[in-house]
């Protein structure tokens, strides 16, 4: 045998790494006011409102709920209701100023409820919650959260008194 | 990218003996140590033409040859064919070493180029495209193969977790950009479950899993429109609160309980909590932001609900 010799060689093995980051990012959207909003449009379309309220604007309220109101006034300002179009509007405590066809009171101005049930008792004014007690304290639709899912209960003959039909769908996904 | 294992310079003499029969391969070494690789390559051709190519060594100047171009000509070039070659001369040099003369060499020159097609790999996996997610695959798998006859018994799970989280990671970005495409959630969800397979404890992967499953969901929300029939809502909510309740939230709660501190974390239990209207949770990974901002832990620039 002989022996041949030849450069030394260099190897140089490098194995790349990425940054060990977490580089995925949550959807800040807020779920629950999306699902709360498309309720509320479902409620406006699915339930029949007094004749004498089917002119002008269809107005909706937002008492205490930022978030809600601008998911409502994002996705659904100025969608049609039957002939009338969507006007949404947001109040952060319950101020009876002029009239609606629906007022959601958000759970953190639950107080206001017994105000507002006064102020528009019997005047087409649908009113909605999402606390416990809503329903027993006047409102006429209650959201709750059943496992993560929103449904709501409904009081009938509360809509009947103020002269809103509920729609065949509400009284069917309506809790019983 | 960075560069964090580099393996110490090896020096490697090549061709400590070389057998009295083999002529040209000794040309073509002298070619090398010249650094003419144009001739190198030459004389080795007509080497393997000749009865010198029943010498394994013969077949590993071969490789040695190849992959010296390679790096000198086709470095980073994904679908390179002399590296190709090198690959299957060492190869070939090992299968015919029965003495194991040369096979120390032989598998470092392997190693380098499985470091090689692993680099390429992960670079690919940066740029691929639904159409092209097959080419890091193939590179990946090239480098599984090389390895597992290079060295055996250098583990290549850390290697293997790297790839299939640049791969998630990708096919987020190709889903960000495509939210119709319903095939790319569930390969995001199979990388990471791989990572985890490998390693339990990596926070980063079950927080990504987290983030797919909770994404997936409000992405279905965003469709919510005033033409969802109510029946359809109560439908994508009960699917939604699935993906939420009953994957998003153990995920996340397993990456809470790695690394109770980590910010990103502790806003995404804030967040799902949120979700499913987990009022005192949901208080309390708020305040638990706050605490991350006030102590520095987090940026404040961090939402909360």
């Amino acid at each position: 045998m002989k022996v041949v010799g030849l450069n030394t060689v260099c190897l140089l093995i490098a194995f790349l790494f990425a940054q060990s980051v977490s580089s995925q990012s949550l959807a800040e959207d807020n779920t629950v006011a999306l699902v709360r909003a498309n309720y509320l449009y479902q409620f406006a379309v699915n339930n029949n409102w007094p004749k004498e309220c089917k002119n002008g604007k269809f107005k909706v309220a937002i008492v205490g709920n930022l978030d809600l109101f601008e998911v409502m006034a994002t996705r659904y300002g100025a969608k049609p209701v039957g002939t009338q179009t969507l006007e949404i509007v947001a109040q952060s405590e319950f101020r009876p100023d002029q009239s609606y066809h629906m007022v959601f009171l958000d759970k953190s101005r639950k107080s206001d409820l017994p105000r507002l049930t006064k102020a528009y008792r019997g005047t087409g004014t649908l009113i909605i919650t999402n606390f416990d007690s809503g329903l027993r304290d006047g409102a006429h639709i209650n959201f709750k959260n059943i496992e993560g899912n929103i449904r709501f209960e409904l009081n009938k003959p509360g809509m009947d008194a103020s002269g809103i039909t509920a729609g065949v769908k509400i009284l069917q996904w309506a809790l019983s | 990218m960075k560069t964090v294992i580099v393996i110490p310079l090896f020096c490697i003499l090549v061709g400590q003996c070389v057998a009295q029969n083999t002529p040209i391969t000794k040309a073509a070494v002298d070619f090398c140590s010249k650094e003419d690789w144009t001739s190198a390559q030459e004389t080795i051709a007509r080497a393997l033409n000749t009865e010198e190519s029943k010498d394994p060594y013969c077949w590993y100047v071969d490789g040695y040859i190849h992959k010296e171009i390679y790096k000198l000509k086709e470095t980073g070039q994904p679908q390179s064919l002399l590296r190709l070659r090198a690959v299957d001369s060492f190869m070939k040099a090992l299968e015919m070493d029965d003495y194991g003369k040369h096979t120390k060499m032989t598998k470092l020159g392997l190693k380098y180029l499985a470091s090689t097609y692993y680099n390429d790999a992960l670079m690919l996996t940066q740029t691929f495209k639904s159409s092209t997610e097959n080419d890091p695959i193939s590179l990946f798998g090239k480098f599984m193969t090389i390895m597992e006859v290079a060295d055996p018994r250098t583990g290549v799970e850390r290697f293997t977790a790297e790839f299939e989280r640049n791969m998630g990671q990708r096919y987020y970005q190709l889903w960000t950009e495509d939210l119709n495409n319903n095939a790319l959630p569930e390969k995001i969800i199979q990388r990471y479950k791989r990572v985890i397979a490998i390693d339990s404890t990596d926070t980063d992967a079950w927080y990504n899993l987290s983030v797919i499953y909770y994404n997936q969901a409000v992405f279905k929300y965003r469709l919510l429109d005033s033409k969802t029939d109510i029946f359809d809502l109560v439908t994508i909510q009960q699917e939604c609160s699935d993906l939420i309740s009953k994957m998003a939230l153990p995920a996340m709660t397993k990456a809470y309980q790695l690394q109770p501190e980590k910010g990103e974390v502790v806003r995404g239990m804030m967040y799902i909590h949120r979700a499913l209207e987990h009022e005192k949770d949901t208080d309390f990974f708020k305040q638990e932001v706050s605490r991350l901002i006030r102590e520095g832990k987090i940026g404040s620039i961090v939402k909360q609900p």
